[in-house]
């Protein structure tokens, strides 16, 4: 069952050069239980989107089309207040790769998650924390801590388990791991997986590493320049990527098991001034005519959505 | 041939140490051994990787081999046309001459180059601090290096703040290459890139290796990075080689049990991996302690520690042609 979807999304963020579309008509959706993906690069507008999802936006970026709902209910239509009491943190959570910077650095990380805690009106002891820190495989001894005495990874987790206080429903995170070395990395992917079984939450996994995706999800959005160009289950996408793009990325992602490296030639068009068909018609090596001239809509192709004239 | 060494080294590090001391206020001194008697060398054309987590001291040692962090012991030496110079003790005209031979690549583009220049001026001021007046030497030479690095000469009178992230760090390797350095230091180049652009970046330094036999140090925490960009990879743990080879042996026959844990932990496309959990093979996280582990420095998270590893520093051994090891289970 769908448990937050977004419906026609659409983010811009008004410049000087005029408006920029981060997010393009995206739809959206993660079901219970689910743990999906969204890759893309720089400018993708994936964390637009995860931000815009989340009423998390700021100013000047700001939402000018189509719903999110969560359990059926558009949450982009909520007074704030109702959102902050019933929705943020208590069922929908995010994490961002700068999380672990989030602490304050002169509490410690126990009176941290106690805060959080008290403030929602939830039983704040000792043992609730360290309960908390255990689900995240940290030691008791964290909560006597302060941030600065933590790495990276530990951090993160620590982060991870303040976002998991309050029970919510979804977990979204956004390049959790980018910043933290590969084996710290490889263990806070175990845990969102652990997580996800063990807690019955959705997370939604939001990266620029399809390799980090591949070992993670069971269904992934492909996104460039603002909207969705593939989705399907991560068996089919992997087994053959149907976009160009997608195609492209994957055959950009370094393997271990491969000396060599292609790249996409050419660079993201500029968001404020887009070319009217396929976005990716400059970089795309089966570029048409039509690719020029009309934007392609999302088709079933095999398992898959797919967003490109050549289906 | 010792470890690290190569057929016509153009940079050689020997037993190099690099000893951070911070002292505070009524306290005893404490002394980080971020480089720790590493000895390697860099032949001609060659690009070298160095591989480890974040404290490994792999950016300390890319900044000593190019002088711009002092030795506190051993010896960085540049071996051109027969004459060596000590880039550690090199001062006033013989070190301005080692900066037209020593370069660096930096991570962040977005940092390291002044936004508000226009590209052709950032190109320019380098080339003249370093005496080249003439008007069409100047050109000619920004026109050979925008043609190298895949980036077309309409840029020239744009501002830097006005390119992407791909195109601002191929400005920032356009201005290594305008002295055709020996060596270049090229840190974390592509970490902060698109996938789709890391690919472009590693070739270009491909292509300059060898065609020009530039030689370069390539420092990446990304195993998979360290193989597509590198001919040999070292791999560092808490400044000291733990592991160094050709690339291919390195990551398809490795034998330190912190370069298999490396590896382990990369990600690779594995859709099928989404039901399992990852082997970790290491316990905990690499502590920046100012006391390095008596023995072998890796010996507190090895799962395949012994007695001896807690007591005795393993030495690096040859266990396959070119390939080194330091670990007591070999």
């Amino acid at each position: 069952m769908t448990l937050l979807e977004a419906k026609g999304l659409s983010i811009v963020f008004p410049t000087s050069r005029g408006e920029v579309k981060a997010v393009d008509q995206v739809d959206i959706s993660l079901g219970e239980r689910e743990f999906v993906g969204i890759a893309g690069e720089s400018g993708a507008g994936k964390s637009t989107l995860a931000l815009g999802m989340l009423r998390l936006l700021t100013p000047p970026g700001k939402v000018v089309a189509g719903e999110v709902l969560f359990h059926g209910t558009d949450i982009l239509k909520l007074t704030d207040e109702q959102f902050r009491k019933d929705y943020r943190w208590t069922k929908l959570a995010m994490v961002f790769q700068g999380s672990m910077n989030g602490f304050t650095p002169v509490f410690t990380i126990g009176s941290q998650l106690k805060e959080v805690l008290a403030l929602h009106g939830r039983e704040a002891s000792d043992s609730t924390i360290s309960k908390l820190l255990e689900t995240v495989d940290l030691d008791n001894s964290i909560a006597s801590r302060y941030p600065h005495e933590l790495s990276g990874g530990q951090k993160q987790r620590a982060f991870i388990a303040m976002a998991l206080s309050l029970e919510p429903e979804v977990l979204v995170t956004d390049e959790p791991t980018t910043a933290l070395d590969v084996i710290t990395q490889a263990t806070i992917i175990n845990l969102l997986k652990r997580l996800r079984k063990e807690l019955g939450i959705s997370v939604l996994l939001i990266t620029h590493d399809l390799a980090l995706i591949s070992e993670a999800v069971e269904r992934l959005y492909v996104m460039y320049a603002g909207g969705v160009v593939e989705e399907g289950p991560s068996i089919d996408f992997f087994a053959k990527p149907k976009h160009p793009y997608s195609q492209g990325l994957l055959t950009s992602t370094p393997t271990l098991t491969s000396n060599e490296i292609k790249g996409i030639p050419g660079f993201l068009p500029d968001l404020a001034n887009l070319p009217p068909g396929c976005r990716f018609t400059p970089r795309c090596p089966f570029a048409m005519e039509v690719c020029k001239r009309d934007y392609p809509p999302l088709k079933g192709v095999g398992g898959e959505r797919v967003a490109c004239w050549l289906y | 041939m010792p470890a690290g060494s190569t057929n016509d080294p153009v940079l050689k590090l020997e037993d190099l140490c690099v000893f951070f001391t911070s002292k505070r206020f009524m306290e005893k001194a404490v002394v980080v051994k971020a480089v720790d008697g590493v000895s390697l060398e860099v032949g001609r054309g060659e690009v070298v990787a160095l591989v480890g987590e974040s404290g490994s001291g792999k950016t300390t040692m890319g900044r000593a081999a190019i002088g711009l962090t002092a030795p506190t012991s051993g010896k960085v030496t540049l071996v051109e046309n027969d004459l060596e110079v000590d880039v550690g003790k090199a001062k006033g005209k013989t070190w301005k001459g080692l900066r037209k031979r020593l370069q660096i690549i930096f991570q962040d583009p977005f940092s390291s180059i002044d936004p508000n220049m226009r590209v052709y001026d950032s190109l320019k001021i380098p080339l003249q601090s370093q005496g080249v007046k003439d008007a069409g030497e100047v050109s000619r030479t920004i026109d050979d290096v925008m043609r190298r690095v895949g980036l077309p000469k309409e840029l020239l009178d744009n501002y830097v703040f006005q390119l992407s992230g791909g195109q601002r760090q191929r400005i920032g390797i356009a201005r290594v290459l305008l002295f055709n350095p020996a060596l270049v230091v090229a840190d974390e180049p592509v970490s902060m890139l698109d996938a789709s652009l890391k690919g472009d970046i590693i070739h270009i330094i491909e292509k300059e290796a060898k065609e020009r036999g530039t030689a370069f140090i390539f420092i990446t925490h990304d195993m998979a990075v360290a193989r597509v960009a590198a001919q040999r990879i070292a791999v560092l743990y808490l400044g000291k080689v733990a592991e160094i080879g050709p690339s291919d042996r390195v990551i398809e026959n490795p034998y330190h049990p912190y370069t298999k844990a490396l590896l382990q932990a990369s990600p690779t496309i594995e859709p099928g991996m989404r039901d399992k959990t990852k082997e970790v093979n290491v316990r905990g996280d690499l502590a920046i302690s100012t006391e390095h582990p008596p023995g072998c420095v890796f010996h507190p998270r090895c799962p395949l520690v012994m007695d001896r590893c807690k007591t005795d520093v393993p030495e690096l051994k040859e266990l396959e042609p070119g390939h080194w090891a330091s670990c007591w289970l070999y």
